[in-house]
């Protein structure tokens, strides 16, 4: 009885075996994608809000049956999502690579979280061949250009683009042949530095603007602290306040313009980072008042029927039924996940012609060097399920490697999320030095904001 | 002169509260000689109750207020039974790990209670604008922060000088075996010292949290109230209070004079800076006791 038992039990086990083993070689060919994220540090407040947009984008490319890849409808490729989390700790970010790296399969592209380690990491991912899909847009992550990729634009060129347009359409003194005078007060980091150097570059080429000041602040300053440099601003006629932080920043200094009644002597702009659905819902309208930043998607408070802010609710209301969402972050979320993957199913459609391969074989030889060439250097005009706009045309040039040359400036009118300008490309910001060395040839140059003409 | 005035007055409105935290730390150090670097993460357990109770749960902010504080003191109960008790009698290094440890592990409650968001208080539960005395523009939510610091450093202080506890806790601060041999319960001293440095800690987190958003970085103005407590002496109430308020002025003056002239952030450099340059001529802190063992 007892052997007849043991029999039976293995028969029952090699029949779950075979079963398992038939089951996987009808699934469907796959492909990985990774992210480091920071979800516990510094840039968590901005990190946690886009991840629930990117999983919720994930889960609905999961349901759809995969990645479609042959535009039929239907899912061709499953997606395995690979993540690490760092805290903002460098050691722990290099680990997560290492681990990756050393992982098979073998990353073609990570998505990564933080200036500081994009640029750290410059070398290392040319050197594997591996494509950084960053979230940190400072200058030396794109010049020289190598594999480092970026979200959107620059820093410098998002704040010289939303300033000068600011002076030229919004500015009360506009029209009177003066100088505005536009202070830094930011973090002491690589990325709070983003802006400084590009700004400054930009208002000597257009003379429209002057930096008068660079001043520092905590990561999480107090009142009296901001209210120190804002007096320090008052005494030196300062118009525009630049902040490249993120929004719990911002929203002290905006606090503390209000409180010391300069809100008719200065504005408070900020990057993309410090959206103002987020700002209004620290502060309040009314201290939010005045408040810009500029964005390169559509805005889900302001634009509740753009077809990319629909989408977003769609996932939302299937995935997450969170009240508060879509906001800015949750459309940038999706946007990058459907960037990345946008950029492996172009390199696969690549593969599959350049080597007359099935979409099987073009999922396992897929390297970074084909998401790199055949993906992502060709996204120029993809709105990512309309979450941003057609007129997105980078990369604009073969050494470019940006995702985003148009923005839009966003504010706080009136108590409520407003767009205050049409889409406009931002100004190029190459640095002299890389143009001399023969880079860039391919592409325009406009030194000034371009607004679209529809 | 004006700069120096406005700079040595706002100074004197944040440094209020690197007080009121400083002087958590010192509530307990001076009765369990353990240095609670927990209480850094406390601000910002604080500050998500009062965010919950105010704007989550739209609860009015007295009861808010109750509540954070019930829930620092029920908070403060609990760190002391479940890991502070077992250490009584242990080697020094054992309770630093554990309020280290626990620093880090009510940082994670943090980022569960706030799910990694940074929130706000939206218009602020204190009034907000300023008043304007001539050059000087005084914050209101600031000044209410600083009266309401004032306030609670004060009643502590009169805790400890008029009642009986107070007594006990004073005693206790001498020595724990003379303290034991009067028939005082050192042990539920240690349990008072954790839940009054715990609700002290809270309040300072809503207060911070009213003004700075409600995230984990708040736990920043913890470690540069170890500054303070470090400045002032360990074992000293009105030390804490006057490195708090030194603190706050040494910012504000360091915003107003050397940030024009360096390349950085200096604001949270210059209370460590200060720091070393006091515990290099005074080793215990400007008030703090200077032990003397006869061998």
């Amino acid at each position: 009885m007892q052997k007849k038992s043991k029999l039976l039990f293995v028969l029952g086990a090699l029949a779950v075996g075979i079963f398992l083993f038939s089951f996987n070689a009808d699934a469907k060919p796959s492909i990985t994608i990774h992210n480091i994220i920071d979800l516990t540090g510094a840039y968590a407040p901005i990190a946690i809000p886009s991840e629930k947009g990117g999983k919720d984008y994930l889960a609905w490319i999961k349901e759809q049956g995969g990645l479609d890849v042959d535009g039929d409808g239907k899912g061709d490729v499953e997606v395995n999502y690979k993540w690490a989390e760092f805290g903002n700790i460098d050691a722990r970010f290099m680990s997560a690579y290492k681990r990756f790296r050393m992982g098979k399969p073998k990353p073609t592209i990570i998505e990564m979280w933080s200036s500081p380690n994009q640029e750290m990491i410059k070398p290392i991912v040319e050197r594997d061949q591996i494509v950084c899909y960053g979230i940190g847009f400072s200058d030396p992550q794109l010049y020289p250009p190598a594999w480092n990729y970026m979200d959107c634009w620059s820093y410098g060129e998002s704040a010289a683009g939303a300033i000068e347009y600011y002076i030229d359409n919004l500015w009360p003194k506009r029209g009177k042949g003066i100088k505005a005078k536009v202070a830094h007060l930011t973090w002491d980091t690589a990325y709070g530095r983003g802006a400084n150097e590009p700004t400054k570059m930009h208002a000597k080429k257009t003379g429209k603007y002057e930096v008068v000041a660079e001043r520092f602040c905590t990561f999480m300053p107090t009142d009296p602290e901001i209210m120190g440099f804002l007096s320090d601003f008052e005494k030196q006629g300062v118009d525009i306040i630049w902040s490249n932080s993120i929004v719990q920043t911002p929203a002290v200094i905006q606090k503390g313009i209000q409180k010391l009644g300069l809100a008719n002597k200065m504005v408070l702009m900020a990057n993309l980072w410090a959206p103002a659905d987020q700002l209004l819902d620290i502060v309040g309208p009314k201290a939010a008042e005045g408040y810009m930043c500029p964005q390169p998607v559509f805005i889900p408070a302001a634009e509740p029927n753009e077809p990319g802010v629909q989408f977003a609710k769609m996932l939302n209301d299937k995935y997450r039924k969170d009240p508060s969402l879509p906001n800015i972050q949750y459309m940038r979320g999706i946007r990058m996940k459907a960037n990345i993957l946008e950029s492996v199913k172009r390199a696969l459609v690549g593969i599959m012609k350049r080597d007359k391969v099935d979409l099987a074989t073009a999922c396992k030889k897929i390297t970074g060097k084909d998401v790199k060439e055949l993906g992502i250097q060709t996204l120029a005009g993809y709105t990512a399920h309309g979450t941003t706009s057609k007129y997105q045309s980078a990369p604009a040039g073969k050494d470019d490697r940006r995702l985003a040359n148009h923005d839009r400036l966003v504010g706080i009118k009136n108590g409520k999320v407003t767009v205050l300008s049409p889409w406009y490309k931002v100004p190029r910001l190459i640095p002299d030095n890389m143009v001399a060395k023969g880079l860039f040839k391919d592409e325009k140059i406009n030194i000034n904001y371009v607004p679209v003409k529809k | 002169m004006e700069e120096i005035i406005k700079s040595i007055v706002l100074g004197i409105c944040s440094g209020g509260i690197y007080a009121l935290i400083a002087v958590s730390y010192v509530v307990i150090y001076k009765s369990t000689r353990v240095f609670p670097f927990s209480q850094a993460a406390v601000l910002i357990i604080g500050a998500y109750i009062m965010w919950y109770c105010t704007i989550a749960w739209h609860i009015p902010i007295w009861l808010g207020f109750v509540i954070t504080c019930a829930g620092g003191a029920i908070l403060g109960m609990f760190v002391e039974r479940a890991f502070m008790r077992p250490l009584v009698g242990q080697p020094i290094l054992a309770p630093i790990v554990v309020t280290l440890s626990l620093m880090l592990f009510l940082r994670g409650v943090g980022i569960l209670m706030g799910k990694g968001d940074v929130q706000g208080f939206g218009e602020s539960f204190l009034p907000v604008g300023a008043w304007q005395f001539g050059f000087l523009h005084l914050p209101k939510i600031q000044i209410y922060a600083f009266l309401l610091c004032a306030v609670i450093i004060a009643a502590l202080i009169l805790f400890y000088q008029k009642t009986r506890t107070g007594l006990g806790m004073r005693v206790v601060h001498e020595d724990h075996v003379v303290a034991q041999n009067l028939g005082i319960n050192v042990k539920r001293i240690f349990q008072y010292s954790w839940i009054i440095s715990c609700i002290i800690a809270s309040i300072a987190g809503m207060l911070l949290g009213n003004i700075q958003g409600v995230g984990l970085a708040l736990d920043a103005n913890g470690i540069v109230a170890i500054a303070a407590v470090l400045f002032g002496g360990l074992e000293s109430f009105s030390g804490a209070i006057v490195a708090g308020l030194t603190i706050g002025i040494l910012q504000m003056l360091t915003i107003a004079y050397i940030a024009p002239l360096l390349p950085g952030e200096t604001t949270m450099m210059v209370p460590f800076v200060f720091l070393l340059l006091v515990l290099f001529i005074k080793p215990y802190g400007l008030f703090g006791l200077v032990r003397i063992e006869r061998l």
